[in-house]
């Protein structure tokens, strides 16, 4: 029986941490004034959609990095003493990556209404990013179902495992290998990266806010499900 | 949102679903840690009591 660790005193946030907030909300706010008055129009999209993808391509980039994540610490809480805190670690990037999966695919079928005349086409990045949405989506279904502790994060620890193989996938591999009506990836399928250098700029600078939000916010999930965690086991 | 030219009308649409939506789920989580964090401010004040309330008895009743 492994004991539950403590998190964070209540209330205690450090300046380092202060700041790192405040910088990642002026880097986020940055993003956004870039996406809207400073990064061109793309050529080939219908009025302002292209600024769209600055918003959702940094959101599904997040939702990846969540469940690469997820699968890192299942892979730690496999290997390294089956800590809780890695099994919990790995279940609030799964809970956090569905977040900006479904955000990913909302966005995108906004885009997709402009572009293709329709919210959903069933296009293979469409259905990709259901797939993941579905397959994540079990993870927790499945951490529900399991009562027993110990067993419930050992199974959920190999699903995340095997998430490590269908993640890159589903993000990567198979819209790349079917035909597909969405814009080429920012490297494209010969393997260059064809963008306009501001827009390749605030699409990377966005990407990199986003995954540092993701860590922020998994830094919150990780401290309710370790409290909730000490009050269960205090009865 | 019947235009479908793609004004910026659409860009600030995707921009509200995607703040709206995160600003949201922050909300939700915080108010879920300052209630775990009121539960467990509770019971380590319960449990400071009863070991304060063992440790007044007289030496004969523990």
């Amino acid at each position: 029986m492994t004991s539950v660790p403590s998190p964070a005193p209540a209330g205690r946030m450090s300046a380092a941490g202060t700041a790192f907030a405040w910088l990642l909300w002026a880097w986020i706010s940055a993003v956004v004034v870039a996406a809207f008055a400073w990064a061109p129009l793309a050529e080939g999209f219908i009025g302002q959609s292209s600024r769209i993808l600055f918003f959702h391509v940094p959101a599904a980039w997040a939702s990846f990095v969540a469940f690469l994540a997820a699968g890192v610490w299942s892979v730690l809480y496999l290997a390294k003493g089956r800590r809780r805190r890695h099994d919990e670690a790995a279940a609030a990037a799964v809970e956090l990556g569905l977040v900006f999966c479904v955000l990913a695919t909302v966005t995108g079928a906004i885009w997709a209404r402009i572009m293709w005349g329709a919210y959903w086409n069933w296009d293979p990045r469409q259905t990709s990013i259901v797939l993941a949405l579905v397959f994540y989506a079990a993870y927790l279904v499945l951490r529900g179902a399991v009562e027993d502790r110990e067993t419930r994060a050992r199974l959920s620890a190999a699903y995340a495992v095997l998430g490590l193989v269908v993640a890159p996938f589903l993000f990567f591999v198979l819209p790349r290998i079917t035909f597909s009506l969405h814009p080429e990836s920012v490297i494209n399928t010969s393997g260059e990266v064809e963008m306009e250098s501001r827009m390749l700029t605030v699409l990377l600078t966005g990407s990199a806010g986003f995954t540092a939000l993701f860590f922020w916010m998994h830094r919150l999930a990780l401290r309710l499900r370790l409290l909730a965690a000490r009050n269960e086991a205090a009865g | 949102m019947g235009d479908v030219s793609g004004g910026t009308g659409w860009v600030i649409a995707v921009n509200l679903v995607l703040w709206t939506g995160l600003f949201l789920y922050l909300l939700r989580l915080e108010r879920q840690v300052r209630r775990a964090e009121r539960t467990a401010a509770a019971r380590s004040a319960e449990t400071g009591a009863e070991t304060r309330g063992e440790m007044m008895q007289p030496r004969s009743d523990r």
